[in-house]
């Protein structure tokens, strides 16, 4: 008797916070087909119809295909690079001793404490003095800066955990330290590298703070600012405009993780405890 | 530490012998080359802006014009000021409450998860729970900012629905309750990310301590308490390192969600130095603020390493 208590006890718990994950964003999404009367009168109704012409409102006239399109040009290349950069830098950490290293690490590890509001404030005024405002370049190297702790642990510890012995078996082949890397640590390290762009990928999609210093123009704002420009700009009217806006920004990066889950939990896990 | 690069294993061992003798230039620059780059970067762009804060904090300057050392005056500010001992005071708070309330969820829900289940539903429940923290932020503040809304939001229906319509506020305009319903969407946006550490924490306790625990008699809360507990005590005290980090950083929530107010009652460290930085053009004790800020959160993380290593047996 009571097993079966417990184990309902366990599902509504589970379902409970099921609920309350889910239930704010699905509301949301829901809402973005509806009309603007039908969301302040009947919030939990479904629409009377689906009007999938709300998503395509909000992409053209309300600017969404520009700002998703600057979110593309921001969050990709610093993918990209800062994956490359911490791959590098997380080999090194965990391969090498060398003069230095132990320093760089030390400061590395503080930098995974340090808060970008101490770093802002110099950032504005040195990249406003280059000219560097309102520029990609700078709000990525900023970006990129920004996530190299993280990527370099994370892949440190994929490093660490790859068989020294294959890079002994590959010199002895006769390759050198570089051929090392290539042809037998880079592939062991391949499920870290996937993580790490899952996860840089997400998580700089959803920059906030970093563009709000550095980007002042409309029509160079990510999907973040967008939103809460839409938000501020629309006053009382066509509440439904804003619940796609946040449809069309926040799918993606769902979608993506979905798809690569196993990997991303995977990641998270061997980033975080080691 | 020596000069030359030496490749390590994992116990810091030596990988490769070199019984010929001093290894070659090329060599002695390799993790030079594999990890310049990165270091470069993180040095310009981190490291430099973070040593130019603190220098900014011992100056009056308006963001243009003359700068004026005004020594550590900008620093006794912080503390006289009550609007800024205010945002301390509710970051500290909001601190308490971060590393509490979703670590707890978290680590009721990793517990549940962990028994036996049906093929399948874990990742499924792992994967909604985290769903939150997919989005960003400023998304979820937007999203809450809805559920919160007086006249039309789904939490006052929702209390109405249920006949509790006593209930029903301003969530984000009483200046008693705003900061805690921002706060709620911020244990909303994490308890997902502490659940899968956790979880995987939990699933790697040796089983035979259970099966001992059990031979003893020990009861189900006996077996959390002693057995799965200090058994995941290195990830417990990462989660609750992460989210008080990312208590003193918080951000995005407040400034998309109540602008600090009502009355500056919701005001934090970080929405301080944004707006004494970029509104009130009092960029020097915007930089006191954050330097204060970078100072709390790095003795924050050196006090948390330390017990870990105190009480770690592996690391000793």
């Amino acid at each position: 008797m009571t097993a079966t208590l417990n184990t309902t006890l366990k599902w509504a718990v589970l379902l409970f916070f099921g609920v309350f994950a889910l239930g704010p964003v699905l509301w949301m999404f829901m809402s973005a087909f509806k009309t603007t009367p039908e969301i302040l009168t009947a919030p939990f109704s479904l629409p009377s119809e689906w009007r999938w012409q709300n998503i395509v409102r909000t992409w053209s006239e309300g600017g969404f295909s520009a700002y998703t399109t600057n979110t593309v040009i921001m969050t990709v290349p610093a993918v990209a690079i800062s994956v490359a950069l911490s791959t590098l830098g997380g080999y090194a950490f965990a391969r090498f001793r060398f003069r230095g290293g132990s320093v760089a690490f030390f400061v590395l590890l503080y930098g995974l404490t340090v808060p970008f509001q101490a770093l802002m404030i110099p950032l504005f005024y040195n990249f406003s003095r280059l000219g560097l405002i309102n520029q990609y370049p700078g709000l990525i190297a900023a970006l990129i800066a920004v996530h190299l702790p993280f990527g370099i642990f994370l892949m440190r510890s994929f490093f660490v955990n790859a068989q020294a012995e294959i890079a002994d078996a590959a010199r002895i082949d006769g390759c050198s330290e570089y051929g090392v890397f290539w042809h037998a640590m880079l592939p062991l390290a391949k499920p870290g590298i996937l993580a790490l762009t899952t996860i840089f990928f997400t998580d700089m999609w959803k920059a906030f703070l970093l563009p709000l210093i550095l980007i002042q123009d409309d029509a160079r704002r990510p999907l973040t600012l967008g939103l809460l420009f839409l938000r501020d700009a629309q006053g009382q009217q066509q509440y439904e405009l804003l619940a796609a806006g946040v449809i069309i920004a926040s799918l993606p990066t769902i979608l993506l993780f979905l798809a690569t889950n196993r990997y991303f939990q995977r990641g998270l896990v061997a980033g975080s405890s080691k | 530490m020596t000069d030359m690069a030496i490749p390590v294993g994992e116990h810091g061992d030596s990988v490769v012998d070199t019984p010929e003798g001093p290894r070659s230039r090329g060599d002695r620059l390799l993790p030079y080359v594999f990890a310049g780059p990165a270091l470069l970067v993180y040095a310009a762009l981190v490291m430099l802006p973070l040593g130019h804060t603190f220098f900014l904090g011992f100056f009056e300057w308006s963001g243009g014009g003359p700068m004026d050392f005004v020594g550590i005056d900008n620093f006794i500010r912080i503390f006289t000021d009550s609007i800024t001992m205010t945002a301390i005071k509710n970051n500290l708070i909001w601190a308490v409450l971060a590393t509490i309330v979703p670590v707890s969820m978290a680590l009721l829900l990793a517990v549940l998860l962990a028994t036996q289940l049906p093929p399948g539903v874990r990742l499924f429940f792992s994967t909604v729970y985290y769903l939150p923290a997919i989005l960003a932020l400023a998304v979820s503040a937007i999203v809450w900012g809805w559920v919160y809304n007086p006249a039309w939001g789904a939490l006052n229906a929702l209390l109405d629905t249920v006949g509790l319509d006593g209930l029903e506020r301003a969530w984000l305009g009483d200046p008693n309750i705003a900061l805690y319903s921002v706060f709620v969407v911020s244990a909303w946006a994490y308890f997902g990310f502490c659940l899968i550490i956790l979880l995987a924490a939990i699933q790697n306790v040796d089983p035979s301590l259970y099966d001992a625990a059990k031979l003893d008699g020990a009861s189900a809360w006996k077996q959390f308490w002693h057995v799965t507990v200090p058994g995941i005590r290195n990830e417990l005290n990462f989660v609750v390192l992460y989210t008080a980090i990312e208590a003193f950083r918080v951000f995005d929530l407040i400034y998309i969600m109540t602008g600090g107010g009502p009355f500056y009652q919701t005001e934090v460290i970080a929405t301080s130095v944004y707006r004494e930085a970029f509104v009130e053009h009092e960029v020097g004790y915007a930089s006191a603020i954050a330097s204060l800020m970078t100072i709390i959160i790095a003795t924050l993380a050196t006090i948390a390493l330390r017990w870990r290593e105190r009480t770690d047996p592996e690391a000793q």
